[in-house]
C-alpha cells in the first residue's frame, strides 16, 4: 500500500516532466525557425523598401545618365577622341601632323584603354595650353599621359609629341539581386558627375531619312 | 462519524507515506497545469509568428512587384553608377593635367632675355629647358618662378654654358597636390 501511494504520482510526475520537456524542446526549435524566417522576410522587405524609395527619387538624377555614357562609351571611342582633338587643334591654329595608334590595354575593372601618339605643330605655347585645356574638358574621356614640346631654333615652330589614352568599357550585364541593398551615389561619384557635366559633348548631326529624289539627266 | 477501515492494519499506509503521496499528487496537478500552460504558450507564439510571416510575405511580394515595375529605372541607375565609378577611376589614373598647368604658370613668367627651349611632361613632373645669354636674366627668371605655388618642389636638373646659346638650364617642377596625396 505504501509503495502504491507514492509510486503512482511519481510515475505521473515523470510523464508530465517528459511531456513538458518535449513541448519546450519542440516549441523552442519551431519558434526559432519561425523567428529566423520572419527576420529574413523583414530584412528583405526593408532592403526592398530602401531600393524602392531610392528608385522613386532617382528620376531627376538619371537625366544625366546619357552624358556619362557619351563620356565613357561601350565601344572604342578613339574616333570621337580624335574628332575632339582635331576640333580643339583647329580652334587653336595647330596642325595635327601625325597620329599613330599603339596598344589596347584591358584593365581589371573592365575599362579598355587604347593609347595613341600624336604629333602637333604650332606657333606658340599658349595655343598648346589652350588646346589641351579644351581637349581635356571634352567627352569622351581621355587622358594625356606624356608630352614633349620642342621649339625649333630655326623657325621657332613648336613640335608637340604626346601620348594620349582613350577609354571605353562594356555596360554592366547583371543587376544586384533583390535581397542585396543598393546605395545612392557617393560623394566621390557626385563629384565625378559634376565634372562630367562640365565636359563639352561631341556634335552629333542626326540625318533624317528622306524619300528618294528623281535626278535629272544632265545629258538631255 | 467514526472512521471505518476494513483493510487489515498491516496494509494501511503510514501517515508519512500518505503525506508524501499527497504532496506528489499536488506536484502532478501543478505539472499538468504547467504542461497545459506551456502547450498553450507554444501554440500561441507559433500562431502569432505564422500570421506575421504570412503578412510579411504578402508585403514583401507587393513591394517586390513595385520594384520589378521600376526595373528600367534600376537598370539605368546601375549603368549610371557603373559609368561614374569607372570615369572616377580614369580621372585618378596617370595624366599630366596638373603638370600642364604648372608649365603654363612657368611659361607665363618667362620674360625678355629668357628663351623657352623644350619641355617634357610626365605624370609626376614638368621639366622645362630654357636658355639665356646673361646671368642677370637667369636670376630674374629664378626669382619669378621659384616661389611655392602649385608645385611643391623645384629641382635644377642641369646647368650648362654653351657659347652659341648662352646658359642652358633645365628645371623640374613637382606637383604639390600629388605629393600631399601620396603622403
Amino acid at each position: 500500500m505504501n509503495a502504491k501511494t507514492v509510486l503512482f504520482p511519481a510515475v505521473l510526475i515523470g510523464i508530465v516532466g517528459i511531456l513538458i520537456t518535449v513541448v519546450f524542446k519542440e516549441g523552442y526549435s519551431r519558434t526559432k525557425i519561425l523567428f529566423n524566417e520572419l527576420s529574413v522576410i523583414n530584412k528583405n522587405t526593408s532592403v526592398l523598401e530602401d531600393r524602392l524609395e531610392l528608385l522613386t527619387k532617382l528620376t531627376e538624377k538619371l537625366e544625366s545618365a546619357d552624358v556619362t555614357v557619351v563620356t565613357l562609351p561601350e565601344k572604342n571611342s578613339v574616333l570621337w577622341v580624335l574628332y575632339q582633338l582635331r576640333d580643339a587643334s583647329v580652334k587653336n591654329n595647330t596642325i595635327v601632323s601625325e597620329i599613330e595608334t599603339r596598344e589596347v590595354v584591358k584593365g581589371e575593372n573592365g575599362i579598355t584603354a587604347l593609347s595613341f601618339e600624336v604629333k602637333l605643330l604650332t606657333e606658340s605655347l599658349p595655343q598648346i595650353f589652350s588646346l589641351f585645356k579644351a581637349f581635356q574638358s571634352s567627352a569622351p574621356i581621355s587622358a594625356v599621359e606624356e608630352m614633349t614640346i620642342t621649339q625649333s631654333p630655326a623657325n621657332g615652330l613648336l613640335t608637340v609629341d604626346t601620348k594620349i589614352n582613350s577609354y571605353w568599357a562594356e555596360f554592366p550585364t547583371e543587376l544586384v539581386p533583390l535581397t542585396e541593398p543598393i546605395t545612392d551615389l557617393t560623394t566621390g561619384e557626385l563629384a565625378t558627375l559634376e565634372r562630367v557635366m562640365g565636359l563639352s559633348m561631341p556634335n552629333v548631326n542626326i540625318l533624317t531619312a528622306e524619300p528618294p529624289v528623281r535626278r535629272e539627266n544632265p545629258f538631255n | 462519524m467514526a472512521n471505518i477501515n476494513l483493510l487489515p492494519q498491516e496494509q494501511k499506509a503510514s501517515g508519512a507515506v500518505l503525506s508524501i503521496g499527497k504532496s506528489l499528487t499536488r506536484l502532478v496537478i501543478i505539472g499538468f497545469a504547467l504542461f497545459a500552460v506551456s502547450v498553450f504558450l507554444v501554440i500561441a507564439v507559433i500562431s502569432i509568428l505564422t500570421i506575421r510571416i504570412s503578412s510579411g510575405r504578402k508585403n514583401y511580394e507587393s513591394i517586390k512587384e513595385q520594384v520589378i515595375a521600376k526595373e528600367q529605372t534600376e537598370q539605368r541607375f546601375f549603368l549610371f553608377k557603373d559609368r561614374l565609378q569607372k570615369i572616377g577611376s580614369i580621372y585618378s589614373s596617370k595624366n599630366i593635367a596638373s603638370e600642364l598647368e604648372i608649365l603654363s604658370n612657368v611659361v607665363d613668367k618667362i620674360d625678355e632675355g629668357v628663351v623657352f627651349s623644350s619641355a617634357a611632361l610626365t605624370s609626376d613632373k614638368a621639366t622645362i629647358e630654357i636658355n639665356t645669354d646673361s646671368s642677370a636674366n637667369l636670376a630674374r627668371f629664378l626669382a619669378r618662378t621659384v616661389q611655392p605655388e602649385s608645385y611643391s618642389k623645384v629641382q635644377m636638373e642641369s646647368f650648362r654654358y654653351l657659347p652659341e646659346k648662352g646658359y642652358v638650364i633645365e628645371f623640374s617642377y613637382f606637383d604639390g597636390t600629388k605629393d600631399s596625396q601620396e603622403i
